[in-house]
């Protein structure tokens, strides 16, 4: 007992004294911040942390890409918006967000086995946790009491993720008709994925083709507004989106 | 006897650390203090039924303007090469036209505002630089969005210099599109894009939540 409380007021001393040489010794500032120059050295090392990405990204497709982008602009603005919109006008948001969770709820296989397959078994137990809980007293995912009342969150992967984990990097840009933005990476976990969503399951494809489409749509319905906002800040939106999604996938292979 | 001297450790430890931390924790609290105020002030306006969204917009950019150096902004996302090449003009009116686009941008986020919370985690300090992650929770705890402050000690105090939201950075985002526009068009057509857009920028066809 004695001893444990040594070791800890040793930890505490080392705590201390290691805030303490790590505490900020500022010098006179150099640089104005202001001032039209890149002088300060400061400003320099806070640069360095945005260097690296910005500007030779290898993009072959980039003409088609660019094409692609503007297609699904238009598939977005003149088709999917006005019939969300519709949609959003009949069916209650209560309604809506029930529906797309019941869609996340049965894409479990691909959180469960992308979890497994990057070994992080705890996540994967939550993700059983949470399927067996909301598909039960959920009522096949139409509501989340798991995250409601036992406070577990879902863990999202997916098989780009798993090859990203794995030190795979992106490849080059593809945006797809409709999916939007991807890479070559994640272009192949898709096709993975795809025999993971029980949805692809059903023996007529029209009927499993109509479910895709409908779940997409119903998740716009909750989100329209988003891509115009986004769209709104872009000077060039091609390179914005690609740019959005790069960072964002990246983030998501790290966690 | 042995609680006692339990007690007193504790004491001795937290003795400890409160000087530590008064010694060093000073920056991190500071940010945090300012950061979460900040945010305080901006959710009661938001809620506020009293004032019309027009008016809700200009106080809080008010209240936000002073935490961001701005300056700083500008130049980081043209980059010293393409900085370098502008003249003192030119580089006053990008910086202007710039910060003009970045606030419509925050101004248009703001319609998203939903009764959503905000959850600050553990400042992260590095030599001259305070990370400050928080999460913005929504309502019903789905759509968390993952928010990274990035504030610089600045010669006017802590400044925010960028942030990451769900890992997107706003500088890098800017960055490359900038970039991009200026590898085959000129400075100049860059400034009238700009322009043209913070012409354009009122937002009238923002689609709060309630209409969705």
């Amino acid at each position: 007992m004695i001893k444990r409380q040594h070791v800890s007021i040793i930890l505490l001393f080392l705590l201390g004294f290691f805030l303490l040489s790590t505490s900020p010794i500022y010098a006179a500032d150099t640089g104005e911040s202001d001032a039209s120059g890149f002088e300060s050295s400061d400003i320099a090392a806070l640069e360095k942390d945005f260097e690296n990405q910005s500007s030779n990204v290898f993009d072959p497709l980039s003409g088609y890409n660019r094409i692609m982008t503007t297609v699904n602009d238009k598939i977005y603005f003149w088709f999917l918006k006005p019939v969300a919109q519709g949609y959003n006008y009949v069916v209650p948001e209560i309604v809506r967000t029930s529906i797309d969770r019941c869609f996340t709820n049965a894409l479990f296989p691909v959180r469960f086995v992308n979890n497994l397959l990057q070994l992080k078994f705890k996540r994967a137990g939550i993700e059983i946790s949470r399927f067996v809980v909301n598909t039960t007293v959920g009522i096949g995912g139409l509501t989340d009491p798991a995250m409601a009342w036992l406070d577990l969150h879902p863990y999202d992967e997916d098989l780009g993720q798993t090859l990203g984990y794995y030190g795979l990097g992106g490849g080059f840009p593809i945006v797809w008709p409709v999916f939007g933005p991807s890479n070559v990476r994640d272009t192949v976990g898709m096709v993975g994925d795809f025999f993971l969503d029980p949805i692809n399951y059903i023996d007529n494809m029209y009927i499993s083709t109509g479910i895709q489409t409908y779940k997409r749509l119903n998740h716009t319905s909750l989100h329209i507004g988003e891509y115009e906002s986004i769209k709104k800040d872009s000077v060039d939106l091609y390179i914005l989106l690609r740019d959005v999604y790069e960072q964002k996938r990246n983030k998501d292979i790290e966690e | 006897m042995k609680r006692f001297k339990q007690l007193f450790f504790i004491f001795l430890g937290f003795c400890l650390v409160s000087t530590a931390g008064t010694a060093i924790g000073n920056d991190t609290t500071t940010v945090k203090e300012m950061l979460v105020s900040k945010v305080n002030q901006v959710i009661t306006i938001l809620k506020r039924k009293d004032i019309t969204d027009r008016e809700k917009k200009e106080q809080v950019v008010k209240i936000i303007t002073p935490m961001f150096d701005f300056n700083l902004m500008a130049k980081l996302c043209l980059g010293k090469r393409h900085w370098m090449e502008l003249s003192t003009e030119k580089q006053k009116e990008f910086t202007k036209l710039f910060v003009k686009r970045l606030k419509n941008s925050y101004i248009d986020k703001l319609s998203f505002y939903n009764g959503q919370t905000m959850k600050y985690g553990t400042p992260i300090s590095k030599k001259r630089i305070i990370l400050m992650p928080s999460t913005i929770v929504s309502k019903d705890n789905q759509d968390n969005i993952s928010m990274l402050y990035k504030f610089w000690h600045s010669p006017k105090g802590w400044k925010i210099y960028d942030i990451e939201i769900e890992g997107i950075s706003i500088i890098k985002t800017y960055r490359s599109q900038f970039n991009q526009v200026l590898r085959n068009k000129t400075i100049d057509y860059l400034l009238q894009e700009l322009r043209k857009s913070s012409i354009e920028k009122p937002v009238k066809d923002s689609c709060s939540p309630k209409c969705q």
